[in-house]
Protein backbone atom coordinates (compact mmCIF):
# COMPACT_ATOMS: atom_id res chain seq x y z
CA UNK A 1 0.00 0.00 0.00
CA UNK A 2 1.18 2.94 -0.80
CA UNK A 3 1.80 5.74 2.24
CA UNK A 4 -0.42 8.19 0.37
CA UNK A 5 -3.19 6.24 0.10
CA UNK A 6 -2.82 5.39 3.72
CA UNK A 7 -2.85 8.86 4.62
CA UNK A 8 -5.60 9.84 2.22
CA UNK A 9 -7.92 6.42 3.38
CA UNK A 10 -7.34 8.42 6.55
CA UNK A 11 -10.13 10.62 5.86
CA UNK A 12 -12.52 7.62 5.71
CA UNK A 13 -12.17 7.58 9.54
CA UNK A 14 -15.49 8.18 11.65
CA UNK A 15 -16.00 11.29 12.47
CA UNK A 16 -15.84 10.88 16.54
CA UNK A 17 -12.11 10.39 16.26
CA UNK A 18 -11.60 14.38 14.96
CA UNK A 19 -14.32 15.29 17.70
CA UNK A 20 -11.90 13.44 19.97
CA UNK A 21 -8.72 15.45 19.39
CA UNK A 22 -10.68 18.70 19.29
CA UNK A 23 -12.61 18.10 22.15
CA UNK A 24 -9.94 15.84 24.27
CA UNK A 25 -9.98 16.99 27.61
CA UNK A 26 -7.49 16.52 30.49
CA UNK A 27 -7.76 15.18 33.85
CA UNK A 28 -8.40 18.09 36.51
CA UNK A 29 -6.19 19.79 38.64
CA UNK A 30 -5.10 17.89 41.99
CA UNK A 31 -4.39 20.27 44.90
CA UNK A 32 -1.07 19.52 46.13
CA UNK A 33 -0.65 19.70 49.46
CA UNK A 34 3.17 20.04 51.06
CA UNK A 35 2.47 17.59 53.69
CA UNK A 36 1.29 15.07 50.63
CA UNK A 37 4.16 15.53 49.01
CA UNK A 38 5.99 15.11 52.00
CA UNK A 39 4.59 11.89 52.84
CA UNK A 40 5.19 10.86 49.32
CA UNK A 41 9.25 11.23 49.70
CA UNK A 42 9.14 9.87 52.52
CA UNK A 43 6.84 7.29 51.82
CA UNK A 44 9.24 6.07 49.03
CA UNK A 45 12.15 6.06 51.18
CA UNK A 46 10.50 3.84 53.56
CA UNK A 47 9.61 1.55 51.04
CA UNK A 48 12.54 1.44 49.52
CA UNK A 49 14.75 -0.08 52.70
CA UNK A 50 13.88 -3.53 52.77
CA UNK A 51 14.57 -3.18 48.87
CA UNK A 52 17.73 -3.05 49.07
CA UNK A 53 18.07 -5.32 52.39
CA UNK A 54 16.57 -7.38 50.10
CA UNK A 55 18.88 -7.44 47.32
CA UNK A 56 22.53 -6.37 48.85
CA UNK A 57 24.22 -8.65 51.27
CA UNK A 58 24.72 -5.76 53.41
CA UNK A 59 22.42 -4.34 55.90
CA UNK A 60 21.08 -0.31 54.46
CA UNK A 61 23.51 1.77 56.64
CA UNK A 62 21.73 4.88 55.46
CA UNK A 63 18.44 3.33 56.97
CA UNK A 64 19.60 3.64 60.59
CA UNK A 65 20.88 7.04 59.95
CA UNK A 66 16.73 8.22 60.06
CA UNK A 67 15.72 7.36 56.35
CA UNK A 68 16.14 9.70 53.21
CA UNK A 69 13.62 11.79 54.36
CA UNK A 70 14.28 13.35 58.00
CA UNK A 71 10.10 12.94 59.01
CA UNK A 72 10.43 15.57 61.36
CA UNK A 73 11.20 18.51 59.37
CA UNK A 74 8.58 17.76 56.65
CA UNK A 75 5.90 17.39 58.90
CA UNK A 76 4.69 13.42 57.45
CA UNK A 77 3.97 11.14 60.07
CA UNK A 78 3.38 7.28 59.44
CA UNK A 79 -0.23 7.74 59.76
CA UNK A 80 -0.15 9.88 56.26
CA UNK A 81 1.69 7.11 54.51
CA UNK A 82 0.56 4.68 52.07
CA UNK A 83 1.59 1.25 53.15
CA UNK A 84 2.40 0.02 50.27
CA UNK A 85 4.71 1.69 47.17
CA UNK A 86 3.87 0.18 43.53
CA UNK A 87 5.99 0.78 40.61
CA UNK A 88 3.18 0.69 37.52
CA UNK A 89 1.64 -2.59 37.74
CA UNK A 90 4.61 -4.70 39.42
CA UNK A 91 4.05 -2.98 42.65
CA UNK A 92 7.71 -2.96 43.33
CA UNK A 93 10.72 -0.80 42.71
CA UNK A 94 12.52 -2.23 40.54
CA UNK A 95 14.87 -0.83 37.01
CA UNK A 96 13.13 -0.88 33.33
CA UNK A 97 13.79 -2.94 30.15
CA UNK A 98 17.13 -2.40 28.68
CA UNK A 99 16.27 -2.55 25.42
CA UNK A 100 16.55 -0.31 22.71
CA UNK A 101 13.04 1.32 23.64
CA UNK A 102 14.06 2.13 26.55
CA UNK A 103 13.23 5.33 28.11
CA UNK A 104 10.58 7.45 30.44
CA UNK A 105 8.29 6.14 28.27
CA UNK A 106 8.71 2.64 29.05
CA UNK A 107 6.24 3.21 32.07
CA UNK A 108 3.80 3.84 29.60
CA UNK A 109 4.27 0.85 27.15
CA UNK A 110 5.22 -1.81 29.66
CA UNK A 111 3.46 -0.99 32.54
CA UNK A 112 0.27 1.30 31.60
CA UNK A 113 0.82 3.99 33.54
CA UNK A 114 0.14 7.03 31.87
CA UNK A 115 2.40 9.79 33.27
CA UNK A 116 2.14 11.96 30.34
CA UNK A 117 0.08 15.11 30.39
CA UNK A 118 -1.90 14.41 27.49
CA UNK A 119 -3.90 17.07 25.74
CA UNK A 120 -4.80 20.85 26.82
CA UNK A 121 -7.71 21.40 27.24
CA UNK A 122 -8.28 24.65 25.10
CA UNK A 123 -11.41 26.03 24.13
CA UNK A 124 -13.11 29.26 23.27
CA UNK A 125 -13.77 32.29 25.14
CA UNK A 126 -16.56 33.74 23.50
CA UNK A 127 -16.62 36.66 26.15
CA UNK A 128 -12.82 37.58 25.50
CA UNK A 129 -13.33 36.73 21.35
CA UNK A 130 -12.48 40.13 20.35
CA UNK A 131 -10.13 40.75 23.49
CA UNK A 132 -7.07 43.13 22.15
CA UNK A 133 -3.53 43.03 23.57
CA UNK A 134 -0.65 45.06 22.40
CA UNK A 135 2.52 42.73 22.56
CA UNK A 136 5.93 43.98 23.13
CA UNK A 137 8.38 40.94 22.20
CA UNK A 138 11.67 41.54 21.27
CA UNK A 139 11.64 45.29 21.70
CA UNK A 140 8.64 45.07 19.33
CA UNK A 141 5.40 45.22 19.05
CA UNK A 142 2.70 43.16 18.19
CA UNK A 143 -1.14 43.68 17.73
CA UNK A 144 -2.15 40.18 19.85
CA UNK A 145 -5.34 38.83 19.66
CA UNK A 146 -7.66 36.81 22.19
CA UNK A 147 -7.49 32.92 20.48
CA UNK A 148 -8.58 31.08 23.53
CA UNK A 149 -7.32 30.07 27.37
CA UNK A 150 -5.80 26.85 28.34
CA UNK A 151 -7.06 25.11 31.78
CA UNK A 152 -3.89 23.29 32.36
CA UNK A 153 -2.97 21.18 35.58
CA UNK A 154 0.46 20.52 34.23
CA UNK A 155 1.38 23.75 33.88
CA UNK A 156 0.02 25.09 37.25
CA UNK A 157 -1.75 27.96 35.64
CA UNK A 158 -4.66 28.98 33.71
CA UNK A 159 -3.39 30.43 30.62
CA UNK A 160 -4.57 32.96 28.18
CA UNK A 161 -3.26 32.35 24.76
CA UNK A 162 -2.69 35.12 22.06
CA UNK A 163 -1.59 35.50 18.39
CA UNK A 164 0.62 38.68 17.70
CA UNK A 165 0.24 40.09 14.51
CA UNK A 166 2.42 42.91 13.38
CA UNK A 167 0.28 45.04 11.76
CA UNK A 168 2.81 46.44 9.39
CA UNK A 169 4.18 43.75 7.80
CA UNK A 170 1.59 41.22 8.79
CA UNK A 171 4.41 38.79 10.34
CA UNK A 172 2.98 36.69 12.89
CA UNK A 173 3.52 35.29 16.28
CA UNK A 174 1.97 32.58 16.99
CA UNK A 175 0.99 30.99 20.59
CA UNK A 176 1.60 33.55 23.28
CA UNK A 177 0.59 32.44 26.45
CA UNK A 178 0.12 34.42 29.54
CA UNK A 179 -0.33 33.29 32.72
CA UNK A 180 -4.06 34.11 33.51
CA UNK A 181 -3.66 35.23 37.35
CA UNK A 182 0.02 37.07 37.39
CA UNK A 183 0.17 38.07 33.52
CA UNK A 184 3.97 35.88 33.38
CA UNK A 185 4.71 35.28 29.58
CA UNK A 186 4.34 31.20 29.17
CA UNK A 187 5.68 31.11 25.93
CA UNK A 188 5.26 31.80 22.28
CA UNK A 189 6.64 31.03 18.93
CA UNK A 190 7.22 33.01 16.27
CA UNK A 191 7.82 32.26 12.48
CA UNK A 192 11.63 32.73 12.17
CA UNK A 193 11.30 35.02 9.18
CA UNK A 194 10.10 37.53 11.57
CA UNK A 195 12.62 39.67 13.21
CA UNK A 196 15.98 40.64 11.69
CA UNK A 197 16.70 38.90 8.92
CA UNK A 198 19.66 36.14 9.37
CA UNK A 199 23.43 37.29 8.29
CA UNK A 200 24.86 35.61 5.94
CA UNK A 201 27.35 34.96 8.90
CA UNK A 202 25.11 33.85 11.23
CA UNK A 203 25.92 34.23 15.43
CA UNK A 204 27.76 31.54 17.17
CA UNK A 205 26.22 29.29 19.70
CA UNK A 206 27.66 30.86 22.54
CA UNK A 207 26.93 33.99 21.26
CA UNK A 208 23.40 32.80 21.15
CA UNK A 209 23.57 31.38 24.50
CA UNK A 210 24.51 34.48 25.75
CA UNK A 211 21.12 35.97 24.21
CA UNK A 212 19.49 33.72 25.59
CA UNK A 213 20.32 33.92 29.10
CA UNK A 214 19.94 37.63 28.77
CA UNK A 215 16.13 37.44 27.69
CA UNK A 216 15.88 34.83 30.55
CA UNK A 217 17.44 36.61 33.00
CA UNK A 218 14.51 39.98 32.20
CA UNK A 219 12.00 37.46 31.54
CA UNK A 220 11.76 34.77 34.24
CA UNK A 221 11.42 35.75 37.90
CA UNK A 222 13.74 32.87 39.34
CA UNK A 223 16.22 31.99 36.28
CA UNK A 224 18.76 31.01 39.18
CA UNK A 225 16.99 27.85 40.25
CA UNK A 226 17.22 26.96 36.63
CA UNK A 227 20.43 24.98 35.47
CA UNK A 228 21.25 24.56 31.81
CA UNK A 229 20.48 21.34 29.82
CA UNK A 230 21.55 20.53 26.61
CA UNK A 231 21.50 22.81 23.30
CA UNK A 232 20.57 21.54 19.96
CA UNK A 233 21.84 23.46 16.40
CA UNK A 234 18.83 23.59 14.46
CA UNK A 235 18.96 21.67 11.59
CA UNK A 236 16.80 23.48 9.03
CA UNK A 237 17.11 26.88 10.09
CA UNK A 238 19.84 28.72 11.31
CA UNK A 239 19.31 29.19 14.86
CA UNK A 240 19.78 27.45 18.20
CA UNK A 241 17.60 25.76 20.88
CA UNK A 242 18.67 26.06 24.45
CA UNK A 243 16.83 23.60 27.45
CA UNK A 244 17.20 24.91 31.12
CA UNK A 245 15.52 22.74 33.51
CA UNK A 246 14.50 23.75 37.57
CA UNK A 247 16.61 22.46 40.01
CA UNK A 248 15.23 21.53 43.45
CA UNK A 249 18.21 20.40 46.28
CA UNK A 250 20.03 19.01 43.13
CA UNK A 251 17.32 17.13 41.62
CA UNK A 252 16.27 17.59 38.12
CA UNK A 253 12.73 18.77 38.06
CA UNK A 254 9.85 18.63 34.94
CA UNK A 255 9.74 22.41 35.11
CA UNK A 256 11.96 23.74 32.21
CA UNK A 257 12.68 26.52 29.83
CA UNK A 258 13.25 25.97 26.05
CA UNK A 259 14.48 29.24 24.20
CA UNK A 260 15.09 29.69 20.53
CA UNK A 261 17.19 32.14 18.84
CA UNK A 262 17.79 32.67 15.34
CA UNK A 263 21.48 33.14 13.69
CA UNK A 264 20.83 36.60 14.06
CA UNK A 265 20.30 36.71 17.71
CA UNK A 266 16.00 37.30 17.97
CA UNK A 267 14.19 34.89 20.64
CA UNK A 268 11.93 32.89 17.92
CA UNK A 269 10.55 30.53 20.72
CA UNK A 270 10.11 30.62 24.25
CA UNK A 271 8.33 28.02 26.56
CA UNK A 272 8.07 27.42 30.03
CA UNK A 273 6.95 23.88 30.49
CA UNK A 274 5.47 22.60 34.02
CA UNK A 275 5.66 25.68 35.47
CA UNK A 276 4.50 25.98 38.91
CA UNK A 277 3.98 21.85 39.00
CA UNK A 278 6.66 21.53 42.11
CA UNK A 279 5.55 24.82 43.76
CA UNK A 280 4.72 22.65 46.49
CA UNK A 281 6.92 20.36 46.81
CA UNK A 282 9.68 20.45 49.54
CA UNK A 283 12.65 18.01 48.21
CA UNK A 284 14.98 20.44 50.57
CA UNK A 285 14.61 17.56 53.35
CA UNK A 286 15.80 14.49 50.76
CA UNK A 287 18.70 12.65 51.33
CA UNK A 288 20.25 12.87 47.80
CA UNK A 289 23.39 10.46 48.56
CA UNK A 290 20.43 7.85 50.02
CA UNK A 291 18.60 8.14 47.44
CA UNK A 292 21.25 7.53 44.45
CA UNK A 293 22.56 4.70 46.76
CA UNK A 294 19.33 3.40 46.40
CA UNK A 295 19.74 3.10 42.69
CA UNK A 296 23.30 2.45 42.42
CA UNK A 297 23.01 -0.49 44.75
CA UNK A 298 19.50 -1.40 42.53
CA UNK A 299 21.24 -0.87 39.00
CA UNK A 300 24.56 -3.17 39.92
CA UNK A 301 22.47 -6.12 41.60
CA UNK A 302 19.80 -6.75 38.84
CA UNK A 303 22.23 -6.21 35.83
CA UNK A 304 26.06 -5.92 36.97
CA UNK A 305 26.34 -9.86 35.07
CA UNK A 306 24.01 -9.35 32.21
CA UNK A 307 24.78 -5.48 30.66
CA UNK A 308 27.16 -2.98 31.41
CA UNK A 309 25.62 -0.52 33.05
CA UNK A 310 28.37 2.18 33.26
CA UNK A 311 26.39 5.59 34.65
CA UNK A 312 23.76 6.67 36.16
CA UNK A 313 21.91 10.06 35.12
CA UNK A 314 20.73 12.65 37.92
CA UNK A 315 17.45 11.79 39.16
CA UNK A 316 14.63 13.66 38.18
CA UNK A 317 11.41 14.07 39.71
CA UNK A 318 8.48 13.83 37.34
CA UNK A 319 4.52 14.24 38.32
CA UNK A 320 1.42 12.37 37.19
CA UNK A 321 -1.89 13.81 35.71
CA UNK A 322 -3.56 13.04 38.92
CA UNK A 323 -0.50 14.82 40.69
CA UNK A 324 1.53 12.13 41.88
CA UNK A 325 5.17 12.28 42.26
CA UNK A 326 7.83 9.87 41.02
CA UNK A 327 11.51 10.19 40.85
CA UNK A 328 13.13 8.24 38.09
CA UNK A 329 16.87 7.97 36.92
CA UNK A 330 18.39 7.07 33.21
CA UNK A 331 21.23 4.85 33.08
CA UNK A 332 23.58 4.26 30.29
CA UNK A 333 23.77 0.97 29.48
CA UNK A 334 26.41 -1.17 27.42
CA UNK A 335 28.27 2.18 27.53
CA UNK A 336 26.37 3.59 24.54
CA UNK A 337 24.00 6.50 24.61
CA UNK A 338 21.44 8.06 22.20
CA UNK A 339 22.93 10.05 18.81
CA UNK A 340 21.33 13.28 20.75
CA UNK A 341 22.73 12.48 23.86
CA UNK A 342 19.84 12.71 25.54
CA UNK A 343 19.69 9.08 26.84
CA UNK A 344 16.36 7.86 25.27
CA UNK A 345 17.66 5.01 23.54
CA UNK A 346 20.03 2.53 24.73
CA UNK A 347 19.29 3.60 28.40
CA UNK A 348 16.91 2.11 31.13
CA UNK A 349 14.68 4.09 33.46
CA UNK A 350 14.39 3.27 37.25
CA UNK A 351 11.17 4.87 38.76
CA UNK A 352 10.47 5.18 42.12
CA UNK A 353 6.04 5.74 42.22
CA UNK A 354 3.73 6.21 44.89
CA UNK A 355 0.33 5.68 44.23
CA UNK B 1 -20.72 31.32 17.72
CA UNK B 2 -22.48 27.92 17.70
CA UNK B 3 -21.75 25.14 14.84
CA UNK B 4 -25.71 25.18 14.64
CA UNK B 5 -26.04 29.09 13.72
CA UNK B 6 -23.65 29.21 11.23
CA UNK B 7 -25.47 26.25 9.52
CA UNK B 8 -28.38 28.18 9.86
CA UNK B 9 -26.91 31.07 8.27
CA UNK B 10 -25.36 28.75 5.10
CA UNK B 11 -28.94 27.42 5.01
CA UNK B 12 -30.54 31.29 4.88
CA UNK B 13 -27.59 31.51 2.30
CA UNK B 14 -25.53 34.21 4.49
CA UNK B 15 -22.00 35.37 2.88
CA UNK B 16 -21.62 36.25 6.68
CA UNK B 17 -21.71 32.59 7.33
CA UNK B 18 -18.22 32.50 5.25
CA UNK B 19 -16.88 35.35 7.60
CA UNK B 20 -17.82 33.25 10.60
CA UNK B 21 -16.91 30.03 10.00
CA UNK B 22 -13.13 31.62 9.18
CA UNK B 23 -13.13 33.32 12.22
CA UNK B 24 -14.26 29.99 14.34
CA UNK B 25 -12.08 27.46 11.88
CA UNK B 26 -9.63 29.62 9.76
CA UNK B 27 -6.42 29.13 12.30
CA UNK B 28 -6.83 25.19 12.60
CA UNK B 29 -7.86 25.33 8.88
CA UNK B 30 -4.58 26.63 7.85
CA UNK B 31 -2.85 25.04 10.09
CA UNK B 32 -4.34 21.58 8.34
CA UNK B 33 -3.91 22.58 4.88
CA UNK B 34 0.03 24.26 5.26
CA UNK B 35 1.13 21.34 6.75
CA UNK B 36 -0.05 19.75 3.86
CA UNK B 37 0.79 21.36 0.75
CA UNK B 38 4.14 23.47 2.38
CA UNK B 39 3.31 26.82 1.87
CA UNK B 40 0.82 29.41 2.72
CA UNK B 41 -0.40 30.64 -0.54
CA UNK B 42 -1.63 27.51 -1.74
CA UNK B 43 -2.65 26.70 2.04
CA UNK B 44 -5.24 29.48 1.73
CA UNK B 45 -6.50 28.90 -2.06
CA UNK B 46 -7.32 25.40 -0.41
CA UNK B 47 -9.19 26.81 3.02
CA UNK B 48 -10.95 29.48 0.37
CA UNK B 49 -12.08 25.87 -1.83
CA UNK B 50 -12.85 24.06 1.09
CA UNK B 51 -14.98 27.41 2.49
CA UNK B 52 -16.69 27.33 -1.12
CA UNK B 53 -17.67 23.27 -1.20
CA UNK B 54 -19.00 23.67 2.37
CA UNK B 55 -21.20 26.69 0.97
CA UNK B 56 -22.34 24.53 -1.86
CA UNK B 57 -22.93 21.33 -0.07
CA UNK B 58 -25.01 23.02 3.02
CA UNK B 59 -27.95 22.80 2.32
CA UNK B 60 -28.74 20.39 1.23
CA UNK B 61 -25.94 18.64 4.23
CA UNK B 62 -26.41 19.48 7.83
CA UNK B 63 -23.63 17.88 9.08
CA UNK B 64 -23.20 17.14 12.96
CA UNK B 65 -20.26 17.25 13.36
CA UNK B 66 -19.56 20.57 11.64
CA UNK B 67 -15.76 20.72 12.13
CA UNK B 68 -15.02 17.54 10.93
CA UNK B 69 -17.11 17.94 7.86
CA UNK B 70 -14.83 21.08 7.32
CA UNK B 71 -11.63 19.90 8.22
CA UNK B 72 -12.52 16.48 5.96
CA UNK B 73 -13.17 18.69 2.76
CA UNK B 74 -10.07 20.44 3.62
CA UNK B 75 -8.05 17.49 3.80
CA UNK B 76 -9.48 15.77 0.69
CA UNK B 77 -8.73 19.48 -0.91
CA UNK B 78 -5.26 19.89 0.27
CA UNK B 79 -4.25 16.34 -0.66
CA UNK B 80 -5.44 16.74 -4.38
CA UNK B 81 -3.23 19.76 -4.09
CA UNK B 82 -0.18 18.30 -2.73
CA UNK B 83 -0.91 15.61 -5.66
CA UNK B 84 -0.51 18.25 -8.29
CA UNK B 85 2.23 20.44 -6.91
CA UNK B 86 4.14 17.39 -5.94
CA UNK B 87 6.53 17.08 -8.60
CA UNK B 88 8.27 20.57 -6.83
CA UNK B 89 9.06 18.63 -4.16
CA UNK B 90 8.14 21.04 -1.27
CA UNK B 91 8.86 20.59 1.97
CA UNK B 92 5.86 20.16 3.80
CA UNK B 93 5.08 17.81 7.41
CA UNK B 94 3.27 15.61 4.23
CA UNK B 95 6.04 14.63 2.96
CA UNK B 96 7.53 13.28 6.38
CA UNK B 97 4.54 11.79 7.14
CA UNK B 98 4.85 9.84 3.99
CA UNK B 99 8.37 8.87 4.32
CA UNK B 100 7.60 8.09 7.81
CA UNK B 101 4.53 5.52 7.35
CA UNK B 102 6.18 3.65 4.20
CA UNK B 103 8.03 0.95 6.50
CA UNK B 104 4.98 0.03 8.38
CA UNK B 105 2.77 -0.72 4.90
CA UNK B 106 2.75 -3.87 2.73
CA UNK B 107 4.89 -2.90 -0.38
CA UNK B 108 2.48 -5.27 -2.29
CA UNK B 109 0.24 -3.52 -4.50
CA UNK B 110 -2.87 -5.69 -4.37
CA UNK B 111 -3.64 -5.52 -1.20
CA UNK B 112 -6.03 -3.17 -1.63
CA UNK B 113 -7.76 -5.46 -3.92
CA UNK B 114 -8.05 -8.46 -1.89
CA UNK B 115 -9.30 -6.58 1.50
CA UNK B 116 -12.20 -4.01 1.07
CA UNK B 117 -11.50 -0.48 1.67
CA UNK B 118 -14.64 -0.57 3.91
CA UNK B 119 -12.76 -3.64 6.01
CA UNK B 120 -9.56 -1.69 6.16
CA UNK B 121 -11.32 1.39 7.33
CA UNK B 122 -13.07 -0.76 9.67
CA UNK B 123 -10.08 -2.53 11.05
CA UNK B 124 -7.93 1.31 11.51
CA UNK B 125 -10.80 2.14 13.85
CA UNK B 126 -10.82 -0.80 15.79
CA UNK B 127 -7.17 -0.57 15.83
CA UNK B 128 -7.84 3.24 17.03
CA UNK B 129 -10.32 1.54 19.83
CA UNK B 130 -7.01 -0.18 21.19
CA UNK B 131 -5.35 2.90 22.38
CA UNK B 132 -5.35 4.88 24.82
CA UNK B 133 -7.15 8.52 24.36
CA UNK B 134 -3.45 10.08 24.72
CA UNK B 135 -1.76 8.03 22.12
CA UNK B 136 -4.99 8.08 19.89
CA UNK B 137 -4.84 11.59 20.17
CA UNK B 138 -0.96 12.08 19.34
CA UNK B 139 -1.35 9.34 16.29
CA UNK B 140 -4.84 11.42 14.61
CA UNK B 141 -3.16 15.04 15.50
CA UNK B 142 -0.07 13.86 13.45
CA UNK B 143 -1.61 11.41 10.37
CA UNK B 144 -4.73 13.10 10.49
CA UNK B 145 -4.25 16.34 10.84
CA UNK B 146 -0.34 16.38 9.78
CA UNK B 147 0.93 18.45 12.58
CA UNK B 148 4.39 18.64 13.30
CA UNK B 149 6.13 16.71 16.22
CA UNK B 150 6.75 20.42 17.62
CA UNK B 151 3.40 21.43 17.41
CA UNK B 152 1.74 18.29 19.16
CA UNK B 153 4.18 18.44 21.75
CA UNK B 154 3.26 21.85 21.93
CA UNK B 155 -0.26 21.22 21.91
CA UNK B 156 -0.45 18.77 24.50
CA UNK B 157 2.33 20.03 26.76
CA UNK B 158 5.10 17.06 26.06
CA UNK B 159 8.52 16.92 24.90
CA UNK B 160 9.14 15.92 21.47
CA UNK B 161 10.69 13.00 22.00
CA UNK B 162 7.83 11.54 23.91
CA UNK B 163 5.78 12.91 21.17
CA UNK B 164 8.38 10.50 18.73
CA UNK B 165 8.50 7.58 21.01
CA UNK B 166 4.50 7.53 21.33
CA UNK B 167 4.49 7.60 17.51
CA UNK B 168 7.01 5.25 16.91
CA UNK B 169 5.38 2.60 19.55
CA UNK B 170 1.78 3.13 17.94
CA UNK B 171 3.27 2.39 14.23
CA UNK B 172 4.79 -1.05 15.22
CA UNK B 173 1.59 -1.55 17.27
CA UNK B 174 -0.55 -0.69 14.03
CA UNK B 175 2.00 -3.05 11.72
CA UNK B 176 1.43 -5.86 14.13
CA UNK B 177 -2.55 -5.36 14.63
CA UNK B 178 -2.81 -5.42 10.73
CA UNK B 179 -0.49 -7.92 9.76
CA UNK B 180 -2.06 -10.26 12.22
CA UNK B 181 -5.53 -9.81 10.34
CA UNK B 182 -3.54 -9.97 7.20
CA UNK B 183 -3.37 -6.35 5.75
CA UNK B 184 0.24 -5.89 5.64
CA UNK B 185 3.35 -7.52 5.52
Amino acid sequence: MKPEKFLEAMNEIDDKYIEEVRNYKMKKRFPIKRTIAAAACAALVIGTFPLINHFTSTPAGTGTTGGIIDAGTTGGTEDTLPTVIKLGESGEFTAYDMGGHAGVSNLNANHTVEFSVGDINHFVDESKANERKIIEINGRTWAGRYNFSVDSPYYGCDMDHYSGVNPLTWEKIFHITYNRDTGELIGFTANKVCFTNIPETPITQDEAYEKAIEFLNKTVTDMENYVFDYSIESKSVNGYKFEFYKSINGIKTMETITVEITGAGDISEYFLRGCGATENVDLSALNMDALNKVIETKVNTIYKDTFDVTSTSKITLNRLEDGTFYFYCITTVNGRTSEDGELQQESSVIAVMVN
Amino acid sequence: MSDQEIINMLFARLEESLAAMDAKYGKSCRTIAVNIVGNEQDAEECVNDAYLAVWNSIPPENPNPFAAFLFKILRNIAMKKHRTTQTQKRKCVFEELIAEIEPFLASDETVESQIEQKELARMREEFLDTLSPENRTVFMRRYWFSESYAEIARAMGISENSVSTRLMRTREKMKKYLNERGVLV
